[in-house]
């Protein structure tokens, strides 16, 4: 549990040897780049790098065709070629590609231009008549389409215009699909007529013989067509993977000249020189070192964090095993900074023991666990890594409160073979005691916070917040003697009242309000107030918010005490309803379901509920979260 | 009735639910931006409840008269559905509207036959009606005169409008024939609110359709007085003489009227002053739809008799539909947004 110790490496050297520098830097992946200019604050004639990135706009068309042949980017080593024959060798990709989609265009209209034909001449499959001398005679004019069953009953009635008349070929629910034939003087008038009645014309195609010669033909060129569609994407496919290797070799060449470009970016010069700075981890200089010695004409120099105070160091967490997995929740609310205490092995241990009180259950913990498993083995996805211990811890607490997929006895033989009664905890009959527990939990982990701030004040060499802040041994003092006098109160134990409010209380309140100007004062500083009312009625509310704080920080870990309750009342809902099936499969798929619901909803409110507890209740205790994330450049496929 | 059933009561917040998916102020605001009836079409498939009616209609080949049409039918299966949900409520009020509708069907042929090509009265024939009537309208396509006219009338439930008709004569008294059948509709449906429907709901349900057949009077009166020049006698024989808000004096008054401003006159003085304080009298039907609105979606929102709130609901959703035939018509002949705005009856909902 810690962050990493780094340095701040400087190159110089001549500019000729910048893309030397730069390229080790590339390789050796550990280097994470700093603005040269923050650092050459003694100098004004110094000039950027401030080339023009020729790669990038490469880069996005080779990502661009990669998206488009469905490949996903791969590094495959630096092969240097010139700039030239990666444009040429990515230009005919792009063109052969370009053809290949033409053809594919136009099989793919040729196979729906069939598929609609087919599709409309299938209802007028009995029309025993040449299509093409139908459609193109002079003297008469045939429309094909639908027409509603109410309309068809309608014209049946109409007698004013003898060209007013429909033959169906076939029907369905709500349409009579046919056809209406009228002299070309006529035609507008009995299109209009049709019109009226809601008729749709179809357009068929004009094509040599009756409609079913016409579906059958159009058929073949169907079939004719997709085959050579599905032809056709084997020979794209077959082409590109013949090719992969090259593709991979300029997309690799691309992406390492344009992470150059970007790293120069970073790069000053002065005169014929040029400066490049970088942050590397403490463990890993030796091998840079070695690295860069390779480079004539170069210097490298290093300084640690301390003597480059202005400029902010990038954080590399540094945890192991399990531990390892939680940095996700911790990068969630920010990396923490150089000189904070990195939380993530306080996370791992408080949410797995929060998680597994919450939603203890022996059976739906382990399922749980193997949906972890299961989302970081296949699906390699971060939660699953975190859900692992969750569900260990959800097995374990299920013991104490001896529950098995809720079923709440089914544990007994083994606690009456331990020689216990029966389970240790008996949920519904210590709710009290549950609620009061977790509230005591909450107070050691309130205190724990409130610990780690005073430890993170001290490393940051913060010792007015230490000593003074609401977080810090005052705010501590204070908050153990509000719990000391509240709880001895319930508890009718006999304190010295006064004493402990004197001492514990009032003068803790009296420091915390006077924290900055009690720092000027150790410091040997002038007491810096613009105003005193100003300071005095923004102090009282801080005042007012830090005590309410204490309260609802602590209250909060009800929460906990609470899902322990809720999860057993949800299981025995389930098991009711369950009872009200009569047994048999009913009551069997009505348990099934009851765990099911109970695993995804419940789980994800306890792992919200539990993350809300570590962020608002302990994080803001002592933890900023502002560093920078290490990131150092190599070259990679995005 | 018996009213007791939860079934009954349980009608309310469906047809409330239902009530709350109508058209809002925010979609006739797009719609009216809307250049081509194919876009309203698009608007109205894609974004409303009338999704399901223009399902699988193409947007582009669809006639400004078919859209009409396909309303018109999806407000019929709008009011069975929820008729159907509940018989003993909407059994009743169901047969109103299947009346309203026949009355609607047999002026058109009338008209049809009046201007002298009955023939194509079956190109206009409503597809929707003809599920829910007992009339065959069909076979008005073989009618070819008057004489023939009547003697189909005869073998319907609305055989007691021709009383006063001749047989042998070749046209028709157009204002007088519309009168009487519309005279028969609310003579029914006030005879079915008097018998079948609890005290309760008989006030409020009389009250609600005297208000629109007294409307329906005041327009009468007014386009007698402003388009045909109509005497008074003429004039009396049109009117139902069913009143709500106006009392017998006021009515007389408006009948001996010598111009349509004198109309207005006592309108101010009676209980509509409010109305038309509210929303005008610049165009009566527009006044009329905008009354009815008023007093239903206050009914609709507050009453909970069920039969009172489907009359409601039957009431908005013919408003909605008359809204619709505006816009539909203000766009096919390119009037500019403010136009056809004025052309309709708004109210905000919530969420506009």
């Amino acid at each position: 549990m810690a962050v990493q110790s780094m340095k701040m490496v400087s190159i110089t050297g001549d500019y000729s040897k910048l893309n030397d520098a730069v390229g080790a830097c590339l390789d050796t992946g550990c280097f994470h780049p700093e603005h040269a200019s923050k650092v050459m604050t003694n100098f004004t004639d110094f000039s950027l790098f401030a080339e023009e990135n020729p790669f990038s706009e490469r880069l996005q068309r080779i990502s661009d065709f990669l998206d488009r042949i469905q490949k996903k980017p791969r590094i495959v080593g630096f092969q240097h070629m010139a700039d030239k024959e990666a444009d040429e060798k990515l230009n005919k990709f792009i063109k052969d590609l370009d053809n290949f989609e033409q053809q594919k265009s136009e099989l793919k209209g040729l196979i729906q231009e069939n598929r609609q034909a087919v599709a409309q001449l299938e209802h007028f499959y009995s029309l025993n008549i040449d299509l093409n001398k139908l459609l193109t005679s002079e003297f008469v004019k045939v429309r094909f389409g639908k027409l509603p069953v109410e309309s068809y009953e309608n014209i049946k009635n109409y007698t004013k215009n003898p060209y007013v008349l429909f033959f169906p070929y076939s029907k369905d629910q709500s349409y009579y699909w046919g056809m209406y034939v009228a002299p070309v003087s006529a035609i507008d008038e009995v299109d209009r007529i049709f019109n009226l009645l809601f008729f749709e014309r179809t357009r068929l195609p004009k094509d040599f013989g009756t409609p079913e010669e016409v579906i059958n033909s159009r058929k073949k060129a169907l079939s004719k067509a997709e085959a050579d569609l599905k032809a056709l994407d084997e020979n794209i496919k077959s082409y590109f993977a013949e090719n992969e290797e090259t593709i991979m070799q300029i997309y690799s060449y691309i992406a390492r000249r344009n992470d150059e470009y970007e790293i120069k970016k970073y790069a000053t010069k002065y005169k014929n020189y040029f400066m490049l700075v970088g942050w590397i981890p403490e463990s890993e200089y030796s091998q840079f070192e070695n690295a860069l010695k390779q480079i004539d004409g170069i210097e490298l120099d290093y300084d640690n964090p301390e003597q480059v105070k202005h400029l902010t160091p990038p954080t590399k967490l540094k945890n192991r095993g399990l531990f390892k997995y939680f940095e996700y929740f911790v990068e969630m609310y920010g990396v923490p900074n150089y000189h904070e205490i990195d939380p993530t092995a306080i996370v791992a241990i408080t949410y797995t023991l929060l998680f597994g009180i919450m939603f203890a259950d022996v059976g739906q913990g382990i399922i749980l666990a193997l949906v972890g498993l299961f989302m970081h083995k296949f699906k390699k996805m971060q939660l699953g890594r975190i859900l692992i211990p969750c569900g260990i811890a959800s097995t374990v607490f299920g013991f104490v409160f001896g529950s098995l997929f809720g079923f709440e006895h089914a544990l007994d033989p083994l606690y009456h073979s331990l020689g216990l009664e029966g389970k240790p905890v008996e949920i519904m009959e210590s709710a009290t005691g549950i609620v009061v527990v977790s509230i005591g939990l909450g107070v050691v982990l309130i205190i724990l916070a409130m610990l780690l701030s005073i430890i993170s004040s001290i490393k940051q060499k913060n010792l007015a917040n230490a000593i003074f802040g609401h977080n810090g041994i005052a705010g501590m003092v204070l908050y153990l003697s509000l719990l000391l006098v509240v709880g001895g109160s319930f508890m009718s134990l006999e304190l010295p009242v006064g004493k402990i409010a004197f001492a514990g209380i009032v003068l803790p309140i009296i420091l915390i309000f006077f924290k900055h100007p009690i720092s000027d004062l150790i410091k040997y500083r002038k007491i810096q107030i613009h105003s005193v009312s100003d300071f005095f009625i923004e102090n009282f509310f801080e005042m007012f918010e830090v005590l309410l704080s204490y309260l609802t920080n602590t209250l909060s870990f009800m929460r906990v005490g609470a899902f322990v309750l809720i999860h057993s009342g949800m299981m025995m809902a389930f098991f009711a309803l369950a009872e009200m099936m009569g047994g048999g499969i009913g009551t069997a798929m009505m348990i099934v379901f009851g765990n099911v619901f109970v695993i995804a909803l419940e789980g994800l409110l306890v792992g919200i509920q539990v993350l809300r507890l570590e962020f608002y209740e302990m994080f803001s205790r002592f933890y900023n979260g502002d560093g920078v994330l290490y990131k150092p450049v190599a070259v990679k496929a995005e | 009735m018996q009213l007791s059933s939860a079934a009954a009561y349980s009608i309310i917040p469906i047809i409330r639910a239902k009530y709350g998916i109508r058209l809002s102020l925010r979609d006739y605001d797009e719609l009216i931006k809307l250049k081509t009836v194919a876009e309203v079409v698009a608007y109205l498939k894609n974004r409303t409840h009338y999704s399901k009616v223009l399902k699988g209609i193409s947007e582009t080949s669809l006639h400004r008269g078919n859209l009409e049409k396909l309303i018109n039918k999806n407000q019929l299966n709008e009011i069975l559905r929820i008729c159907r949900f509940e018989k003993t409520v909407g059994e009743h009020l169901f047969s109103y509207v299947v009346s309203q509708a026949e009355i609607e069907e047999l002026l058109k042929f009338a008209r049809f036959l009046a201007a002298g090509h009955p023939e194509d009265y079956i190109l206009d024939a409503s597809h929707a009606i003809n599920s829910f009537s007992h009339i065959d309208f069909m076979k008005l396509a073989s009618i070819h005169t008057f004489p023939e006219f009547f003697d189909f009338i005869r073998h319907t439930k609305f055989k007691t409008v021709l009383k006063d008709q001749v047989d042998d004569i070749q046209s028709l008294d157009f204002p007088r024939f519309e009168a009487a059948l519309f005279r028969k509709l609310y003579s029914d449906t006030f005879k079915i609110i008097n018998t079948e429907f609890p005290a309760a709901a008989r006030t409020l349900l009389k009250s609600l359709f005297a208000l629109k057949v007294e409307l329906n009077d005041i327009l009468l009166i007014y386009r007698a007085k402003r388009f045909y020049n109509l005497d008074p006698a003429s004039i009396n024989k049109l009117v139902t003489g069913i009143r709500y808000l106006l009392s017998e004096k006021m009515l007389k008054r408006m009948v001996n009227a010598e111009s349509p401003d004198e109309i207005l006159k006592i309108l101010n003085s009676s209980k509509y002053k409010k109305f038309i304080r509210l929303y005008g009298f610049e165009n009566p039907e527009l006044f009329k739809n905008h009354v009815l609105q008023h007093q239903a979606e206050r009914l609709i929102k507050i009453s909970i008799n069920p039969p009172v709130v489907m009359a409601c609901f039957i009431i908005l959703t013919e408003i909605e539909k008359e809204n619709l035939t505006s816009l539909i018509e203000g766009v096919r002949y390119r009037l500019s947004q403010e136009e056809i705005k004025k052309m309709l009856v708004l109210t905000r909902k919530a969420g506009d």
